[in-house]
Parts: structure tokens; sequence; C-alpha cells
């Protein structure tokens, strides 16, 4: 007989739902062995049943998530604006640099 | 997993295209927020237990562009936030109801294990995320994640009887 230890794996996959036919036979069969796997095996799915449909955030957190949210957005949105105006800067530069060339061009040529 | 986006408004902050996962990834950031926002959150107030550290370490993986690109890669940073927290010290218990039933004593027992293990948990069983994807977020493989999560849901049991 396999020891409790040894298919440890095989019980959590098989309370999941997700063992393999070999796997599900194996437990099934220490199951009928050993009541106290027997035991566990139901709490374990109790357990994950509530970890299921517990909230993870206490009330006064899950309240205040929505202004965080929009505090996150907010500052993600203002670097984002920064790199977005970047493009016109380097454009806004280039253009005046090619202006002043030109105007120097034509002055040193006497145009 | 992450279904394939729709159209974005604007582009993310540092878009990269997708490498970890086939589907296209890229979504707008509020539409990232809208989806995880508040499941990041809980994940991280489980695993830190405190909801101010639970806050500041969220901005810390929505801020990080490369923790956009897929769901995949918002958990693993979710995950690496965590260990960075915990290597620092700055994790707490969370608090767990009061009140006497087994939702209570859940969350107690869940309380009561380490930051990681209550992470593992959290995202195996509350965001269904699959031993396969866990894998991958993890970077090890399909055989360390259920060793994992059948130790630490053992514990879970031992601790809420």
């Amino acid at each position: 007989m396999l020891k409790c230890a040894d298919i440890a794996v095989m019980v959590s996959d098989y309370a999941d739902g997700v063992a393999d036919a070999r796997a599900r036979r194996i437990v099934e069969q220490h199951m009928q062995l050993c009541a106290v796997c027997a035991k566990q095996l139901d709490r374990s799915v109790m357990v994950t049943h509530q970890l299921r449909r517990m909230s993870l955030l206490p009330p006064g957190v899950a309240s205040r998530t929505a202004r965080a949210r929009r505090q996150l957005e907010a500052r993600a949105r203002g670097e984002h604006r920064r790199l977005e105006e970047y493009p016109f800067y380097v454009s806004a530069l280039l253009a005046a640099t090619l202006v002043i060339l030109t105007l120097a061009t034509m002055l040193y040529f006497g145009l | 997993m992450a279904r394939p986006p729709k159209a974005p408004a604007l582009p993310l902050i540092g878009a990269l295209p997708a490498s970890v996962d086939s589907a296209p990834a890229i979504m707008t950031l509020r539409a990232r927020l809208d989806r995880y926002y508040g499941r990041v959150l809980g994940v991280l107030y489980q695993a830190l237990g405190d909801a101010e550290l639970a806050s500041q370490a969220a901005e810390a993986v929505f801020l990080d562009a490369a923790a956009l690109v897929n769901e995949i890669a918002l958990w693993r940073a979710t995950l690496r936030v965590i260990k960075r927290y915990v290597a620092h010290g700055l994790v707490v218990r969370p608090i767990a109801a009061l009140a006497n039933d087994r939702q209570a004593s859940v969350s107690g027992a869940l309380a009561r294990l380490e930051p990681i293990e209550r992470a593992l948990l959290v995202l195996r069983y509350h965001e269904d995320l699959p031993t396969d994807v866990l894998a991958r977020v993890l970077d090890c493989d399909d055989a360390a994640v259920r060793a994992r999560l059948a130790s630490a849901r053992a514990r879970l049991v031992d601790g809420s009887c």
C-alpha cells in the first residue's frame, strides 16, 4: 500500500478534478483503506470551495479601491502624455532648425 | 487565459510585442486596470497583509511596462513585487474575519501561511489559474507547481480545522 505522503500530489489533483485515470484509481483505492486521508480529502475540497468564494479584500479596503485605481490611471496617463508630446517637440525643433539654416544661407549668399 | 483585446484607443506606455503568449496582448492601460486592478490588489492584500502595502505594490505592478504585455507577465510581476516586499520584511498577516464559520476559519488559516504560499493558493483557487499557467508565471515545471500547491493546501487544511 502506498504511503499517504507518497500520493499527496495525486490527492490534491484528485480534489481539483484534474487527476489522470491512473492517479484517480490509486487515490480511490487508498481512500478505501485510509480513513484519515479520506477525511482529509473531504476537508480539502471544502477548504478549496471556501477559498474560491472568499472576498480577498476586507470591506473598508474594497471601497477605497476605485479611488486608488483612478489615481494610478491618472499618474500613468500623465507619463504617457509626456511621451505622446515628445514627437511634436522633436518635429518643432527640426522645423525651427531648418528655417534658421535657410535664413542663414539666404543671408550668407545675399539673397 | 486573457482573451484577445479590442483595438486600443491609446497605446500602452512602452508597449512590447507579445512574447510569452501567442494571443495578441496589447491592451489600453484602462482596459488592463478595469480587468485586473481589483484582482491584483486582492492577491497582494492576501500576500502582504496590509491595504496600504497592497496599494503601493499594485502601483508598482501596473506602472511596470513589461508587466502589461499579457496576463502571465502581470502575475509574474505581482509575484516579483511580493518577493521584494518579503525580502524587505514588509509583510504582515492579513486580518481574518472574526465570525465563527467555515469562511472565517479558512481565511484565518490562510493568514497563517507564508506570503508566497498565500499568493499561490489565491492565484490557483480564487483566480482559477491552471497549474500550467502558474508554472509559466513561476518559471518552473508543472509538477513542481502541483507539489507546492499540494503542500500549501495541506497546511491550509490543517490550519482550518
